[in-house]
């Protein structure tokens, strides 16, 4: 409204005015390149749009003193006021990106130029962050991030590394992995999803132990620093909006290893006959058996015939979990993000206001919804206050879906590979997957309710709901007390709730089940009684987390001219409390409407149904400990230059805790780290015309962490013990007062340089990290106390070496552009002492290389194999013992423990990528943008999954290279699997480790993957309301265009119940007023 | 202007940094607490996975000789299981019954040095008396039941040099471990479990919780144990003129389960079941183990026992008689029945036969079909006295985790008792008095501590 009218009084004014014009003649051109700018357009305030030929000039009409606007797509809007009679003008314009060297790095602490640091970071911009979809802001980071690396597909069971983030490799062995994220200058305690991608201007990830120490013991894992879009003073108000639509295809069931049907029932074929299943079928609690086993059973009883038996049979053989599955889900996904934010500012006012609305609808028909609402703004109180205030509220709900693939199990273990859902009339068939139909048929005397479980229709009984809300509020004050001398004041309040309403309604089957375990039968059915009453049950669970942060800090910043160029300082302190509280009730004989529920006893116990064995009712209403964290910090940091071309800067940090039985004086930890930093590109003698930028760096710092089990006290647990109703304490850790903490240091060398007027621009890091005092498990003499085997200590020293590089090229011809990155990283850390036993024990890595094992010189994650001896004339896997082949798997393996790789097994290597990082590129011509990135991990190995009899038998999950298991003599030349055997075949469950763990199923895990294409169309316009608008278009997931191994396996999905995601196709528009 | 803003801001700093300590003292879970106050340690006592349930040996047991598995059955048995039941136990790691009784031994002792440091007074001595005693009872009731299984039977020539178990009394985990000697072990059990006579009260208000009842009985089985049939009997006696109620099996209701409620009542003095490892080999829910048949044959039709512990079964039966609750059902703790078999037995070998026979016909009345009358046992020698007691004692206490000390004792007294079981095709056994007896420690064990293994 505001332009418009602006707009309108420049047109009057024009009229009126009537100014002498002049004809203007020009060129403008690429203020880099020096190239001619073709399109760009020029408005002047009384004249209309001229746009610039392909060689760059224009001529036009102008009144003298008048400003004219030169914009075009790729540059950076420029203003230009012509002087009287002027005729001639070079314009030169900045190139868009040319802008990003000019951001500033925000380390959460205070702003700083990029020349001015010399630890290592990496700011990545909305632009780049955009060029990923989804609604996590953290994978967005995945290939445009030196020095990062994300582990997809990892088994994620992992609790130190929940986020699968890891910055320049490990720094330590048994702590915390992920990196701290910091959201708008303080630690983000809430769900990561809660921030969305749209609101973001940028992150800056600190690598190095200069960027760190500053947040001390938390950020010895490098620091995401993640600054929101907000308001700026003196500028006009501007909308945005923008919308994406995601679509992927439902998984592909297919893809999972399983063995076929006929093969399948085959095997329960030879369990039955073996006698597997006899302590399942007389087992007290009638457990559930598997249809297959049921006709079996029914043909030993006599009860029918094998004519029957062999239909029966047959009939199974004709199902297909995986058609059952898909059955109860869509065919895709969808999800819709919306957004928009109003910015704008006045000289004493700046005002950012935005809104997100999300919606998904996931093939598995689960669904999930959020609502986001901020609202920043600064006002300038008198010259030297400025106010900052700032509020954003989300509102998640979250609805689940059907069942996973392969969850429905017959007692809790068994997953089939030939369930049907309905049978061929589309009726819901029965599954016994807990308790026998001839039990549950004939139990109660009809007095009990439907027993059986219906896997098509229960999930529309369950409604599985849970809410999140975020809140964030925060309050600055900025006062410049003096010149050069501020004040900075500010304080968060973040508060986010959960709660989980899970109702399963009086049809479920979860229900049903609960009310007969509960029931009595009386004399007569008028006698019965019902201790769960008929009816829905309702579990809640509900979770509250409050944090507030506080901090004081004072700043100086004054340049001179002279030796001492510039001078920056601050000190501060921060004082932060977290509170996580919660607790959770059920209802019982729950009715929504009419509302109604009916109280139980939860503390006797009563017999339960089938077995008599006494049970209370599940689920009394408890409340958890109120866990409070709180934290003090106090930091200062200081850098100087010199002669405008040498930076010198060092930090210092204590914080403390209230860690729990701990000394006062152990509470404080201190951290420090100092920098130096020479520009050479500023020193007379450097006078090369090819680089315009050269600066070396070079930083040290340390960091640490404390273990809140370093206590003098035994910490006790107090919780409600479920029989005697006292009060019960326990203790999970022993007290260990020896323990010290962990020490890690970094040293971090560097250079950065432009080439040809930042043609091409880069930077490589060296670095090295040391850990010292690492905790690990430690065998332990449990007879000291006998909760566990191994005991947390000081045990380890590493040592980690790595290169962080990145190179990005600007190649132009005025019209296209086409800008390249390189993002190459080497990492490797190895383990370099380690006390106590197996600390040369190669045979640890006998494992799939997902946890951190610290053997000394070896890597951190690794693998390492049996070797290999073919199959036997019995179809057993051999191995060697001494030297020659044996199947004496349970010797095989102490040799294995004893002399390592001087005996029968082989170190193969790391299990993690020593060498990554990413290829991406960009062409841009006019309003046209096309985008691509790949991603590469090279140098490591990983174990392909490999058919496990035990699994089979006891979770019904095999691998398809059954088919070609060693079944007579003969095929042991052609076949590496073994025979199948019972379990009471000589060191049966030995015998299955040994051949997984052999060397013939680990390969090379080097890969490239296509992460992601993107198409956008940009265009500004002049004189409509819309100012610009851009639309694009998005794939992700392409998977693997080339890799090592030759049996087309993606070594980042080949976990049991893991396959590569679908690819996902996203449309985007978005447009500014 | 510019003087104020800067005091104010010293003035911060200098609240900021008296108000910091206090900001840092507040407790960071409200569920955890540390071992200073009766309260809490009051509550460690009561943690009933430590002191109860799932906590005593089954080795012995699952050695012992009241149930044999079938050869089928065992052919499908992992090793692991196998060479328990074949008296050559594979090497083991943790977790097992070392582990779990050394946990129990880690909270008592952990007890023991805090509650010496809470001042006792008038208001607070009761409980502080019942802290004191229960760590002392805990710690010898795991100490015995340690000496059963991995030390030989005790025998006064001996015992000096026999070896004995780790008599860990500290919480610091740095002490290493060593084996003492049979007759220090006993010695310690004794010792702990009379102090915690002065005490415990005489009854408590869970079976849980120890008593002055179940340290008498505890102290009646280290005694029987040692072949100090004097001792065992008054402290056997001790227990029973605090607490003699017996149960009437003519009241218990013939099912899968019969005892299930009995356990926390009726006989019950002090309630602890057997663990895990082991179990597996005889527990009822694997459908393993099969009662010893000759043993079967012994029970009358009219006792009740009979029907109310097994399932009759052709050709095996299966034991069900077990007085504990829920999963974890097999009973291994203190209980009267027990008790009047001790006392009948020390009454029979210090010739007091009437008194001997009274206790058993107490008893054996309650397990006697009441509609049939009940012919009281009489006998006036003493061997025979003996005799039927230790038949009965063993009709009795079956599959309670006190088969296998009984055989090491008996053995001791000559008796002669000479497992065999059947294993691929051969009959095996065990010898009376071999050093096999004494069962393996945990392979770990020995190799991180040097420890010697039997």
């Amino acid at each position: 409204m505001k332009q418009i009218l602006t707009a309108i009084c420049v047109l009057l004014l024009a009229v009126a005015g009537a100014q002498p014009r002049h004809l203007l003649k020009g060129l403008v051109k690429d203020s880099v390149t020096g190239l001619p700018v073709a399109g760009a357009t020029l408005i002047t305030k009384g004249n209309g749009v001229e746009r610039t030929d392909l060689k760059g000039a224009f001529a036009l009409s102008i009144a003298d003193g008048d400003t004219l606007v030169i914009s075009h797509i790729n540059y950076t809007i420029q203003n230009v006021k012509v002087q009287k009679e002027e005729a001639y003008l070079i314009i030169s314009l900045m190139p868009r990106d040319q802008q990003l060297e000019e951001v500033t790095i925000n380390t959460g602490y205070q702003k700083l130029k990029p020349n001015e640091v010399n630890g290592s970071f990496s700011v990545i911009t909305n632009e780049r962050l955009n060029e990923q979809k989804g609604l996590s802001v953290l994978d967005r980071l995945n290939g445009v991030t030196p020095g990062m690396l994300f582990k997809a597909g990892k088994n994620t069971s992992n609790v130190n590394n929940p986020s699968v983030i890891s910055i320049r490799g490990e720094s330590t062995i048994n702590g915390p992995l992920d990196p701290l994220i910091i959201l708008d200058n303080f630690p983000y305690d809430g769900d990561i999803r809660n921030i969305n991608p749209n609101d973001v201007e940028s992150i800056t990830v600190l690598k190095d132990a200069a960027a760190t120490s500053i947040y001390g013991a938390k950020g010895g894992n490098g620091v995401i620093v993640i600054t929101t879009k907000r308001g700026k003073f003196s500028t006009p108000t501007r909308v945005d909006i923008s919308s994406n639509a995601i679509i992927t295809e439902r998984p592909d069931l297919y893809q999972y290893r399983q063995l076929s049907v006929v093969e399948y029932i085959g095997v329960e074929a030879y369990l039955f006959r073996n006698g597997y299943f006899n302590s399942t079928i007389s087992n007290v609690s009638k457990l559930g058996i598997t249809p297959a086993v049921e006709v079996f059973l029914k043909r030993r009883n006599g009860s029918i015939t094998a004519a029957d038996s062999a239909a029966q049979i047959d009939y199974l053989k004709k199902g297909d979990t995986r058609e059952a599955y898909n059955s109860l889900y869509n065919t895709g996904s969808i999800i819709l993000q919306n957004s928009v934010t109003v910015r704008g500012g006045s000289s004493t006012a700046a005002w950012m206001l935005g809104g997100n609305y999300d919606k998904t609808a996931l093939y598995d028909r689960s669904k999930n919804n959020r609502v986001n609402v901020r609202f920043n703004s600064s006002f300038k109180l008198g010259k030297r206050m400025t106010l900052d205030a700032g509020a954003n509220y989300t509102i998640t709900t979250m609805f689940a879906g059907s069942p996973a693939y392969n969850s429905i199990k017959f007692y809790s273990n068994l997953a089939l590979p030939y369930l049907r859902f309905r049978d061929e009339d589309g009726n819901p068939v029965v599954l016994a997957k807990d308790r026998q139909r001839s039990y549950t048929d004939t139990a109660g005397m009809g007095r009990l309710l439907d027993w059986n479980y219906y896997p098509a229709t229960d999930n529309d009984f369950i409604r599985d709901k849970t809410t999140r809300e975020d809140l964030i509020g925060s309050v600055g004050l900025s006062v410049n007390i003096l010149d050069g001398l501020n004040l900075y004041a500010s304080y968060q309040y973040q508060q986010q709730t959960g709660n989980s309403d899970k109702l399963y309604m009086a049809e479920s089957y979860y229900a049903r089940n609960q009310v007969n375990l509960f029931t009595r039968l009386g004399a007569t059915a008028a006698a019965d009684v019902f201790r769960v009453p008929r009816g829905g049950i309702l579990l809640n669970n509900y979770s509250r987390l409050q944090s507030q942060n506080g901090r004081a800090q004072l700043a100086y910043d004054r340049r001179w001219k002279g030796a001492i160029t510039a001078l920056s300082a601050l000190a501060g302190m921060e004082l932060r409390s977290t509170l996580t509280s919660g607790g959770s009730y059920s209802i019982y004989g729950y009715r929504e409407d009419p509302l109604s529920n009916t109280p139980v006893d939860y503390y006797t116990a009563y017999p339960t149904f089938i077995t008599g064995f006494t049970s209370t009712i599940p689920f009394a209403p408890q409340k958890s400990g109120v866990v409070s964290n709180r934290f003090v910090s106090v930091y200062g940091n200081m850098a100087i230059t010199l002669y405008n071309r040498f930076f010198i800067n060092g930090s210092l940090r204590r914080d403390a805790a209230n860690i729990f039985g701990l000394q006062t004086n152990d509470k404080w930890n201190p951290f420090w780290s100092s920098g130096i930093g020479w520009e050479i590109s500023k020193e007379r003698f450097f006078n090369s015309a090819l680089f315009n930028y050269v600066k070396l760096r070079a930083t040290l710092g340390t960091s640490g962490i404390v273990n809140p089990n370093k206590t003098a006290d035994a910490i006790v647990y107090l919780s409600d013990d479920n029989i005697s109703r006292f009060l019960r304490g326990s203790i999970s850790t022993p007290n260990n007062p020896s323990l010290r903490w962990e020490k890690s240091r970094q040293l971090n060398i560097g250079i950065d340089f432009g080439y040809r007027q930042n043609r091409v621009t880069g930077s490589i890091d060296y670095y090295n990290k040391k850990g010292k005092d690492l905790y690990g498990p430690a065998p332990f003499n449990y007879t000291a106390w006998g909760g566990a085997s191994t005991m947390e200590m000081n045990v380890a020293n590493m040592e980690g070496n790595g290169i962080d590089a990145s190179l990005n090229f600007k190649i132009t011809d005025g019209r296209v552009n086409y800008n390249t990155g390189v993002i190459f990283n080497y990492t490797l850390a190895k383990t370099t002492k380690y006390f106590g036993p197996g600390a040369e024990q190669v045979s640890l890595f006998l494992g799939n290389g997902n946890t951190i094992i610290p053997i000394v010189g070896k890597p951190l994650y690794a693998i390492a194999a049996y070797k290999w001896g073919g199959l036997n004339k019995k179809g057993d896997p051999m191995g060697y013992l001494n030297d020659t082949l044996s199947t004496d798997y349970t010797a095989i393996r102490v040799e294995a423990n004893n002399k390592g790789e001087e005996g029968n097994i082989r170190f193969i290597g790391p299990a993690n990528p020593v060498i990554y990082g990413a290829w991406n590129h960009a062409i841009r011509w006019r309003g046209l943008e096309f985008s691509c990135n790949l991603v590469y991990k090279l140098g490591y190995y990983f174990r392909k999954e490999a058919l496990n009899y035990q699994t089979l038998f006891s979770t019904g999950l095999g691998h398809p290279e059954y088919t070609n298991r060693w079944q007579q003599e003969g095929d042991e030349t052609a076949t590496n699997v073994p025979a199948l055997v019972y379990t009471n075949y000589p060191q049966f469950t030995q015998r299955n480790t040994f051949y997984t763990a052999s060397e013939i199923h680990v390969f090379r895990g080097d890969h490239v993957r296509l992460q992601y294409i993107n198409l956008l169309y940009r265009r500004s316009f002049a004189r409509t309301v819309i100012k610009d608008a851009a639309i694009s278009f998005n794939v992700a997931n392409l998977g693997i265009l080339w890799r090592l191994n030759k049996y087309g396996l993606d070594p980042d999905y080949n976990y049991t119940n893991t396959i590569p995601p679908r690819p996902q196709f996203t449309i985007g528009l978005q447009a500014g007023f | 202007m510019k003087t104020i803003i800067i005091v104010i801001l010293l003035l911060f700093c200098v609240a900021g940094c008296i108000s910091c300590s206090k900001f840092l003292d507040k407790k960071s879970d409200t569920s955890i607490d540390i071992p200073n106050s009766l309260r809490v340690l009051q509550a460690l006592l009561d943690n009933s996975d430590v002191f109860n349930i799932s906590v005593t040996p089954a080795f012995g047991e699952a050695s012992a000789d009241d149930y044999f598995i079938e050869e089928k059955t065992l052919k499908t048995m992992e090793d692991r299981l196998s060479s328990v039941y074949s008296w050559r136990s594979l090497p083991y790691k943790f977790s097992n019954n070392w582990s779990v009784c050394y946990t129990s031994v880690y909270y008592s002792n952990l007890c023991l040095e805090s509650v010496v440091r809470i001042e006792k007074n008038e208001t607070n001595k009761d409980q502080w008396n019942y802290i004191k005693g229960a760590a002392l009872f805990h710690r010898a009731y795991a100490f015995l039941n340690l000496a059963w299984t991995f030390a030989k039977a005790y025998d006064a020539s001996s015992a000096a040099t026999d070896l004995g178990i780790d008599l860990r009394v500290q919480s610091d985990f740095k002490i290493s471990s060593k084996r003492s000697s049979v007759q220090e072990t006993y010695d310690r059990i004794i010792a702990d479990a009379k102090e915690a006579l002065g005490y415990l009260p005489d009854t408590s208000n869970h079976v849980f919780r120890p008593s002055k009842a179940a340290a008498s009985g505890l102290l009646a089985r280290a005694y029987l144990s040692m072949r100090n049939y004097d001792s065992a009997f008054r402290y056997a006696d001790q227990c029973l003129t605090i607490k003699n109620d017996l149960l009437d099996y003519n009241t218990i209701g013939d099912n899968d389960n019969p005892f299930l409620n009995a356990g926390y009542s009726g006989e019950t003095v002090f309630y602890t079941t057997m663990s895990l490892w082991g179990r597996e080999l005889f527990d009822k829910t694997y459908k393993r183990a099969m009662a010893d048949t000759l043993l079967y044959a012994r029970y009358d039709e009219n006792d009740l026992r009979k029907k109310l512990f097994f399932n009759a079964g052709k050709p095996y039966s299966e034991f069900k008689g077990m007085y504990g609750v829920g999963v974890a059902r097999y009973f291994s703790g203190i209980a009267t029945d027990e008790i009047y078999l001790i006392r009948a037995e020390c009454n029979a070998r210090l010739a007091r036969l009437q008194a001997a026979l009274k206790d058993l016909n107490d008893l054996l009345k309650k397990r006697w079909n009441k509609n049939v009358p009940y012919k009281e046992l009489a006998q006036n020698d003493a061997a025979a006295v003996l005799e039927l007691i230790l038949l009965e004692r063993r009709k009795e206490l079956l599959m309670r985790g006190l088969r296998w000390a009984d055989i090491k004792r008996l053995n001791k007294e000559g008796a002669h008792i000479v497992p065999a079981r059947f294993v691929n095709g051969a009959l095996i056994t065990l010898p009376a008095n071999d050093p096999a007896y004494a069962l393996p420690l945990p392979d770990d064990i020995i190799n991180l501590t040097g420890m010697q293994q039997n």
